[in-house]
């Protein structure tokens, strides 16, 4: 009965530390898509280039990747390059949220480090993003053919993105 | 006119104001929401930009004739059930929810165990004692203490040692402020310019001092060394034990100007030929790092 009680209160003791520093090195700050597996939200807006307007039927039918990018946001100018990259190399559709920006800035800030965004689709205030259920930009989507959202990537995306996500989801 | 003006700002002001119980309504769920992107406050108390377009979002729905339990899916369908600081009753939340009641009844369940069997032990015990002439019938009761004892402070502290040395940098960091005193430290590196540096002698005394941005110049602490030739950068910590007057300590303030003085006529006041740096005043917190530089030299007396 003794050795019992000890060994139950460690057991019992290691399975609580055993929690609290499993929590230790979960990013409290990354908050999972409920939006995965479903249809990426309608939308109605325009173009922030050619000014036309657009909606979400026109991206559909293709495998795309949605990055909602600002002028105002640093993280934004970190991924850029690799953008570019990957819109030189013709890897894959790359599509523009243009959040919570000034037209004139954010045109601005793309004549200066180029533009890999076959299409931008302006968000003045913000509602489109609260769709996508964005909280902070960057953010990129990953969306199939069918316009459904299948991986959600928040923060700066680089090589290894392309490599271990959308590769593998693009050859499914 | 004026007519359709006062009409056209009756709208404005009908069409931006929620009606009483609708902004009662408005507050109680701004409230209960949780803003992404600082997560430990509400929509309500978050004055981030994306807490401001959720507040008119709120705002839009309840005009909308959305009813309350409709915004919450509406955010959850959106930010997951993280946004909710009512998490709903489900698979996944049973734990969460039911958690505590089981541990609570697990806890009971072995109590009742435990004294239940205690008993017997008693028992036992008297037999025993009986048998051997021993008085001491607690016996079992002590030991167990004393394990527990034992356990509380070696076991504890070891652990914690241990799954501190393996947290991130993130966690430890957060730790250490947590145990740390709030009392401010000021780390300085003092540099001294190029220019004067060959004009020390080595007999001068560095001053180093902090004192408040405004009003009394009385140093809040204070240290000084003997100053070596050629020797361009030192490190000095200024903290609460370094004052000069009692209760005007660093801790008494918010913001500090830090000064740095090598004087050749060892006084504590400034003296003309003295070289000085002052830094900008700086808003203290618990640890302080700036760096200073000794640039200029005291013309007159101040």
């Amino acid at each position: 009965m003794n050795f019992r009680f000890s060994t139950l209160s460690i057991v019992f003791f290691l399975g609580i530390i055993y929690f609290l520093y499993a929590g230790l090195d979960k990013d409290p700050t990354l908050i999972p898509s409920p939006l995965i597996g479903k249809t990426a939200p309608n939308f109605k807006s325009i173009d922030l280039i050619t000014g036309e307007s657009i909606t979400n039927i026109e991206l559909l039918g293709k495998f795309y990747i949605l990055n909602v990018w600002a002028s105002w946001c640093y993280g934004c100018s970190i991924e850029h390059n690799y953008l570019m990259n990957m819109y030189k190399n013709n890897e894959i559709d790359i599509f523009g949220l243009n959040y919570k920006d000034e037209k004139d800035s954010a045109i601005n800030w793309l004549k200066e480090r180029g533009n890999p965004y076959k299409k931008i689709i302006v968000d003045t205030d913000g509602n489109i993003a609260i769709d996508y259920g964005v909280y902070g930009a960057p953010e990129t989507f990953v969306i199939d053919e069918d316009g459904i959202i299948i991986y959600k990537h928040v923060g700066p995306i680089d090589q290894n993105f392309y490599n271990q996500i959308i590769l593998p989801l693009m050859k499914k | 006119m004026k007519k359709l003006i006062l009409y056209c700002i009756a709208i404005f002001i009908f069409s931006n104001n929620l009606h009483a119980n609708e902004s009662k309504k408005y507050n109680e769920i701004i409230g209960s929401l949780r803003c992404l992107v600082c997560q430990n406050q509400s929509l309500a108390e978050s004055d981030s930009s994306l807490a401001k377009d959720l507040r008119l979002k709120v705002k839009e729905l309840i005009r909308n004739g959305k009813s309350s339990d409709e915004i919450y899916e509406f955010m959850s369908e959106r930010y997951t059930d993280y946004v909710l600081y009512n998490p709903p009753i489900k698979k996944s939340t049973y734990f969460l929810w039911y958690g505590p009641f089981i541990i609570l009844a697990i806890c009971l369940i072995f109590l009742f165990w435990k004294y239940g069997f205690k008993k017997n032990i008693y028992k036992k015990n008297i037999l025993y004692v009986k048998k051997n002439n021993e008085e001491d019938i607690p016996q079992y009761n002590k030991i167990t203490n004393k394990k527990i004892i034992f356990f509380l402070i070696f076991f504890v502290p070891i652990t914690s040692a241990f799954i501190y040395s393996f947290s991130s940098e993130l966690a430890r960091y957060q730790i250490s402020h947590f145990f740390q005193s709030k009392e401010p430290i000021i780390n300085i590196t003092i540099q001294v310019h190029d220019s004067l540096l060959d004009k020390i002698v080595g007999n001068e005394i560095l001053f180093v001092y902090a004192r408040r941005s405004s009003g009394m110049r009385i140093p809040l602490a204070i240290d000084f060394f003997d100053v070596k030739k050629q020797k361009r950068n030192y490190n000095v910590k200024l903290d609460n034990t370094m004052y000069m007057i009692n209760n005007q300590t660093l801790s008494s303030v918010n913001e500090v100007v830090i000064e740095a003085r090598i004087s050749s006529e060892k006084k504590a006041m400034a003296s003309p030929g003295d070289y000085i740096g002052t830094s900008l005043p700086i808003v203290l917190e618990s640890s302080n790092y700036i760096l200073l530089k000794i640039d200029s030299i005291v013309t007159s007396e101040k």
